[in-house]
């Protein structure tokens, strides 16, 4: 999918949003996600957002040891450091990125390369965050009406 | 079946030597990738056993599994004892998020137990996989709790 359908999608969904079906698209949006397997990360985006970096007396220590198949790196090897600083061995984060697009140490979320699957994983992540802010503000108001009701029980 | 690689050898070991509090894992002798579990339920849960009398008890076993696909995918586990908990059904199946989409190879068998054991301290009605008990769960927990007592009682002694 070309970056400009994305883009029509998401600006389609704002628009839809703006007229209050949002919570429609949301669940809409979540329930494609619930039954959509991770993409795995894309190809470019792990050549772009990785690093080798070469094992050394000096970083072994620091670096400590692959969490996907608990072995050491070997000095004078390379190891594939994420973006989150997370280490791993060439073969052993490849093998979970083919399925996944996630870091294994801290989840922490790469492109994909579905370009829809990263709109909607963002359109959720904004919707997330709005309803904790709101789910806030309702808490707050349901202890205040706690408090001003209080005596009822009492 | 693939040879054992080095990382359940390690896992075993580990298991083996410093088991975590209430929880051993024994590996089959003909099938090392197949676990025999046993984890005590925790003290203050209505799966803690009868404190009174040490045997008596609060003893749930469990089969766990690494597929060959382990650790790129998660451990299978199930209860083989009966147990009254809203996340566990009749089949001993459990619903937790690290079993499923939240896997991650960075977990081992001993954090999947872990996370096993703190469901019994912290059950949880509103993301249930037993309807039934959950409903029981959020109309009546202290009922629901007795219930609980009651089964461990009579199953995982
Ligand atoms: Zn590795
Ligand atoms: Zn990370």
């Amino acid at each position: 999918m070309s970056d400009q359908n994305v883009h029509n999608i998401v600006n389609g969904i704002r628009f839809i949003g703006e007229d209050d079906h949002e919570e429609l698209d949301i669940e809409r949006i979540k329930f494609i996600m619930k039954h959509t397997p991770t993409p795995p990360i894309s190809e470019y985006q792990f050549q772009e957002l990785t690093e080798e970096v070469i094992i050394t007396k000096r970083n072994k220590e620091r670096i400590g040891d692959c969490t996907i198949c608990v072995n050491e790196f070997p000095l004078d090897t390379e190891a594939i450091k994420l973006p989150c600083k997370h280490y791993y061995h060439f073969d052993c984060i490849t093998q979970w990125l083919k399925m996944h697009s996630n870091c294994p140490n801290c989840r922490t979320q790469l492109p994909t390369n579905n370009s829809e699957y990263d709109a909607y994983s963002r359109i959720l992540a904004e919707h997330e965050k709005k309803e904790r802010e709101g789910i806030n503000e309702d808490e707050d108001r349901s202890m205040r009406r706690q408090t001003k009701n209080s005596g009822m029980f009492s | 079946m693939n040879s054992l690689p080095k990382r359940i050898i390690k896992e075993t070991e580990r298991l083996v030597k410093e088991p975590a509090p209430g929880i051993s894992a024994t590996p089959n002798e003909e099938n090392l990738r197949y676990f025999n579990v046993v984890i005590t339920g925790p003290v203050d849960s209505p799966f803690q056993g009868n404190v009174s009398h040490h045997k008596s008890g609060g003893v749930f076993n469990l089969e766990l599994f690494l597929t060959d696909d382990y650790p790129m995918s998660a451990p299978k586990v199930r209860f083989l004892t009966k147990i009254y908990h809203p996340n566990i059904d009749k089949l001993g199946r459990i619903c937790l998020d690290i079993l499923k989409d939240k896997w991650s190879p960075a977990l081992q068998i001993r954090t999947v137990l872990l996370s096993i054991q703190a469901l019994l301290s912290a059950p949880n009605p509103d993301d249930p996989l037993a309807n039934d008990v959950a409903e029981h769960w959020k109309s009546n927990e202290k009922d629901a709790i007795q219930t609980a007592k009651e089964w461990t009682r009579l199953y995982a002694a």
